[in-house]
Order: C-alpha cells, then sequence, then structure tokens
C-alpha cells in the first residue's frame, strides 16, 4: 500500500496536526478516566480515517476501550464477560482481517470510499 | 442440557464432513439438523414462553434453510457462482458454507437460551462473526462490500451495547445485586427500585441504540439492506426472518430491565419513535428499490419497526401484538426469500425491471405473490393478523400520533409490495427455463413456511382481546 502511487491522496480528513491537537484535548478532558480516551480515540479513528485497515484497529482500541471501562466502573463482574468481549475482538480481527485481503483484490488502495457502491 | 442444544446445530453441520461428499453427506445434513431443531424441545420446562417461541422459531426456520441449501443443484448457479473456482475466497466453499449456517444457528439459539444479558450479548455477537463470510459467500466486489460494512457497523453496535451491558452491572452492583446475577433480567426485575438509579437511564439508552442496530431500526439500518441482499437466499431468509427478531428480543428484554429500574417510560417512548420513523422511512425507500431481495431488506426494515413500535406503546396487548408480529413475519419473510432464491435460480436475476410473468412460469412464482401479498399484511395470513393488533393496540394505548405515522408507513409499503408483485408476475411467461424445473421440494419448504405463518394468525391470535 505505501508503494501505491496514489496511495498519498488516502490522507486522513484531517491533518496530523489538527488530529493531535485534538487528541491532547481529549486526554486532558478524560484526565481522570483513561478507558474513556481510549474509547474516544476509537471513535475517533473510525471518523477520521479512509483505509480499511486504520478501521479495523480503531474498532479494536474501541472495544478495548469498553472493555477496560467495564473493569473500571464493574470489577466485581465475572471475567467471563471480559473473555466473552476479548475472544469477540480477536475473532472479529480475524475475519476483517481476511476481507480486506479479499477487498485488496478488487480496490488495491483499500479506500473505504471504494465501498460505496451499495446505495439506495 | 443448555450446552448441548446451543451446540447440537454446529455438531450436525460439522459431523457430515466425516462423510464422502455426495449423497450420504447431503442426507446426513438433514437428518442431523432435523435432529438438531427438535433438540430445544428439552427445554420446553426451563423457558419463558417468549425464550420459547424465538427457539422455536430459529429452529424451524434454520432447519428450513439447511434443507433448502442442501437442495442439488443449488450452488451451481444460485448465488455462488464462483463456487470451486481456484480463485474463489476460501469460505466460498460449499463445506465452510454449511459450518458457518450451523455457527450461525447454534449462537441464535445462544441468543435465545440465554438468561442473562452477559449470554444474550455474546449470542448477538456471535451471530455478526458466524455470517460475516455467509454475507461475503459468492466473493464477488458488492458480496465483500456488504459483508464489510456489516461487520463494521454491527460491532460497533455491540460495542455499544456491551457499554451498556457494562453500565448496567455498574447500576446494579451499586444496588446491592449479586456479581454473578448483576445481568440477570429475573434478578433485576425481582428488586424493588425506589426510584431510577443514576446511570440507568444512560445503560438503557445505550443498551437500546446497541440492540437497535442489530435490528436495523432507523437511521442505524445502513447495514441491512446490503448485507440481507448479497447473502444467499437461505441466509437472507434466517437473517431477515430470525437474526432481527433475535434482536427484537434483545430489545424486549431490555425494555423489561428499565421498567425494573425505573426508566421504563424512557425506554418505550424511545422504541415508539424508532419504530415510527422506521416504517416511514423503510417505506418510501422500498418505492425505489429495483431489486427483489433488496426491497425485501428494505421490507424487514419496516416490520423490524412495526415490532418495535408495538413494544413502544408500553402495554401488554402492545407486547403480545409485537411478539406475534416477530413470528409471523419471521416465517413469512423466510418464505418470501425462498421464493426469490427459486426465481433467482430459474431466472438467473432477481432484477425487477428483467422479471415478468412469474404467475404463469411455474409454482415458485405464485409462492413468491403469496409471499409478497403476505408480507403486504392481506389477509388471511399471518402479517395481517399481526398488523391488526398492532394497530388496535395502538389505539387502546391512545398513541394516536405514533400510530398514524405507523399506519401511512404501512400503507406506502404496501403498495410498494403491490406495484412489484404486479411488474413481476404479470405478462408473458419469460422464455427461460420454467420455475417448476427448480424442483418442487424447495417450493413445498417455503409454501410450508407461508403456511405456518398463516395458520400463527389463527391459532395464536388472543380474539378475546379484541372483544374487551
Amino acid at each position: 500500500l505505501r508503494t501505491h502511487p496514489e496511495a498519498r491522496a488516502l490522507r486522513p480528513s484531517l491533518g496530523l496536526p489538527l488530529r493531535l491537537l485534538l487528541a491532547v484535548g481529549a486526554a486532558a478532558a478524560t484526565a481522570n478516566e483513561p478507558a474513556v480516551f481510549v474509547v474516544a480515540c476509537g471513535v475517533g479513528m473510525l471518523l477520521v480515517h479512509r483505509n480499511l485497515i486504520a478501521h479495523l484497529i480503531a474498532l479494536l482500541v474501541l472495544g478495548t476501550g469498553i472493555t477496560l471501562w467495564g473493569a473500571v466502573i464493574a470489577p466485581a463482574l465475572p471475567e467471563s464477560i471480559e473473555l466473552g468481549a476479548t475472544f469477540d475482538a480477536v475473532v472479529g480481527t480475524f475475519i476483517g482481517l481476511a476481507l480486506i485481503r479479499a477487498v485488496a483484490a478488487h480496490h488495491p488502495l483499500l479506500d473505504v470510499e471504494s465501498l460505496r457502491s451499495l446505495r439506495g | 442440557v443448555n450446552a448441548f442444544v446451543v451446540t447440537a446445530p454446529l455438531a450436525a453441520a460439522l459431523l457430515p464432513l466425516l462423510l464422502p461428499a455426495g449423497t450420504p453427506r447431503r442426507c446426513a445434513r438433514i437428518v442431523l439438523a432435523a435432529g438438531a431443531a427438535l433438540a430445544p424441545l428439552l427445554l420446553a420446562d426451563m423457558l419463558d414462553r417468549v425464550a420459547l417461541a424465538l427457539v422455536l422459531l430459529v429452529s424451524l426456520l434454520a432447519f428450513l434453510a439447511v434443507a433448502f441449501s442442501t437442495g442439488r443443484g443449488f450452488f451451481s448457479r444460485l448465488d455462488g457462482d464462483r463456487v470451486g473456482e481456484p480463485t474463489a475466497p476460501v469460505w466460498s466453499r460449499v463445506s465452510v458454507y454449511f459450518a458457518l449456517l450451523g455457527a450461525f444457528w447454534s449462537a441464535m439459539l445462544l441468543v435465545a437460551t440465554a438468561t442473562t444479558f452477559s449470554g444474550l450479548w455474546l449470542g448477538i455477537s456471535a451471530t455478526t462473526l458466524a455470517t460475516a463470510f455467509l454475507v461475503a459467500f459468492a466473493g464477488e466486489s458488492l458480496a465483500l462490500e456488504a459483508a464489510w460494512k456489516y461487520l463494521i457497523l454491527c460491532s460497533v453496535g455491540i460495542a455499544v451495547a456491551l457499554a451498556g451491558m457494562l453500565l448496567l452491572a455498574h447500576v446494579t452492583l451499586a444496588a446491592g445485586v449479586a456479581p454473578s446475577a448483576a445481568l440477570s433480567w429475573d434478578a433485576i426485575g425481582g428488586r424493588a427500585f425506589a426510584a431510577a438509579p443514576a446511570g440507568a437511564r444512560l445503560a438503557v439508552a445505550l443498551m437500546l441504540v446497541g440492540f437497535a442496530t442489530k435490528a436495523g431500526l432507523v437511521p442505524m439500518h445502513a447495514w441491512l439492506p446490503d448485507a440481507h441482499s448479497k447473502a444467499p437466499a437461505p441466509v437472507s431468509g434466517l437473517l431477515s426472518g430470525v437474526l432481527v427478531s433475535c434482536a427484537l428480543y434483545a430489545l424486549w428484554r431490555t425494555v423489561q430491565v428499565a421498567t425494573a429500574l425505573g426508566c421504563g417510560p424512557f425506554a418505550r417512548e424511545t422504541l415508539l419513535w424508532f419504530g415510527a420513523v422506521s416504517i416511514v422511512v423503510a417505506a418510501l425507500l422500498m418505492l425505489v428499490q429495483t431489486d427483489l431481495k433488496r426491497l425485501l431488506a428494505y421490507s424487514t426494515v419496516e416490520h423490524a419497526g412495526i415490532a418495535a413500535l408495538a413494544l413502544g406503546f408500553g402495554t401488554p396487548l402492545g407486547d403480545l401484538a409485537a411478539l406475534f408480529h416477530v413470528l409471523a413475519h419471521g416465517t413469512t419473510k423466510a418464505a418470501a426469500f425462498f421464493a426469490v432464491g427459486l426465481v433467482q435460480r430459474a431466472a438467473g436475476t432477481t432484477a425487477i425491471g428483467e422479471l415478468h410473468g412469474l404467475w404463469r412460469a411455474g409454482a415458485a412464482g405464485r409462492l413468491l405473490l403469496g409471499a409478497l401479498g403476505a408480507l403486504g399484511a392481506m389477509p388471511p395470513f399471518g402479517v395481517f393478523a399481526s398488523e391488526l393488533l398492532v394497530v388496535v393496540a395502538g389505539a387502546l394505548a391512545g398513541r394516536w400520533a405514533a400510530l398514524a405515522i405507523g399506519v401511512v408507513g404501512m400503507a406506502i409499503a404496501f403498495s410498494a409490495l403491490a406495484r412489484t408483485a404486479i411488474a413481476v408476475e404479470a405478462g408473458a411467461a419469460p422464455t427461460a427455463r420454467p420455475l417448476t424445473s427448480a424442483g418442487l421440494r424447495f417450493v413445498s419448504t417455503g409454501a410450508a413456511v407461508l403456511a405456518l405463518g398463516c395458520a400463527l394468525a389463527t391459532v395464536l391470535l388472543p380474539w378475546s382481546a379484541f372483544a374487551r
């Protein structure tokens, strides 16, 4: 992907300085709730990035943040719930990677904008 | 017993792989699937009536989907032309298809037999994982696009529901519920909460949004028309007929818990407007569809909206109407997708503009007409009875504004289905091979489902409610 001539056009919808600024702002706003910061990072990645791999990582970050948040607010819960969430994230990641590999055969840039044929 | 019932479908899908391909494996698939469909009867005394009804719906329709898929020639032309080709993805294999179908069936049983939100959430989550490859089964670009949207949007929805569930646990633990029962709807319902605890409303809102995403309610419906229209026909039937029903069941359980926590009116009101908006938006989008499967997918959004609307009325009759509508719609929609599968197999297309004269072409065309009429709520089908019950429940509850919006949406949806039925059924018979050659076994499968939906109308409808 990095060597693809058109890959440079696949920039996130916000520039790096603005993204850093937003991340610092979110970190400051959630200083007492680090898990919420992780969730915000996941949501931000989903909204800003255009690459399918970035979206998959965003999903992992989002799931991790929510699981961490659960461990903080309800520590007495049985561990089976955390195990279930982890299992879901791991299997979901493998399925996502398999789909990305198949999508790459049709859309080598892995641009999420190329997956907009089904509409209406 | 519970573990046996839940894992039986997956085992029934995997065991036939030990047999040689061909007739022995096909026969084993049907026999073992029939056994897995009967296994839930062991739970008859352990589940409440709503869960039992969902278990039976899951088992019946999943078995029919397996039988439909096992039919000779199903994979040669229908939905999976690339099956067996070297360039096809690994999941476009018949053995993988049946294994995933078994996993999907097991996951739905996990939802229906759960007694806590953690089990229910795990089941809902597992359905997404099991069906992502089924949606992408054809392996072509549009199927992959549909599968990707399905995976991402549903995973986000499930994550939101998880956040709500964890917050709910925080609330119930703070109220003194034991950790092992913090997410049990029976345990929460058995406690008296004087006022809604802090955080309860946010927990309920997150769970409603998360599970509504899986149910395909507007505005979280974007994945549903794509996934349901690109999956193979039997899988589409299960996605629309049963998976959406499982998500609606999760919404109903959430409303139950919300009522116990003292924020029931908030949950009901949210569902009421989710439902009303879903009906109208889906009905308007049905008017502009040019593909039969996509039209049926939007019809699923509309019917999920009707069930949500009925739940939103907040009366026992509304809840009953919602349950009845879920059962009637599930059976009818599965029959509709089976019929479209037959049409697609014979005509090679599902484009409405390219289909005509299906009524004269054979039994599948007539089955499709019956299914479209049933989905449009024509008597004497089950959906007619359930929608009538929803309207009566809304009128008795005095929710006129939401009910009026819903009824307008139902009328628009009916006109979209009627227009499509006329377009594809009227005219000269197509010159392609007649639809009867698709196999009467498939037709009878779909017809049996449709007949069941119709029978539900007469057997299950609480006529005494009308008298009161």
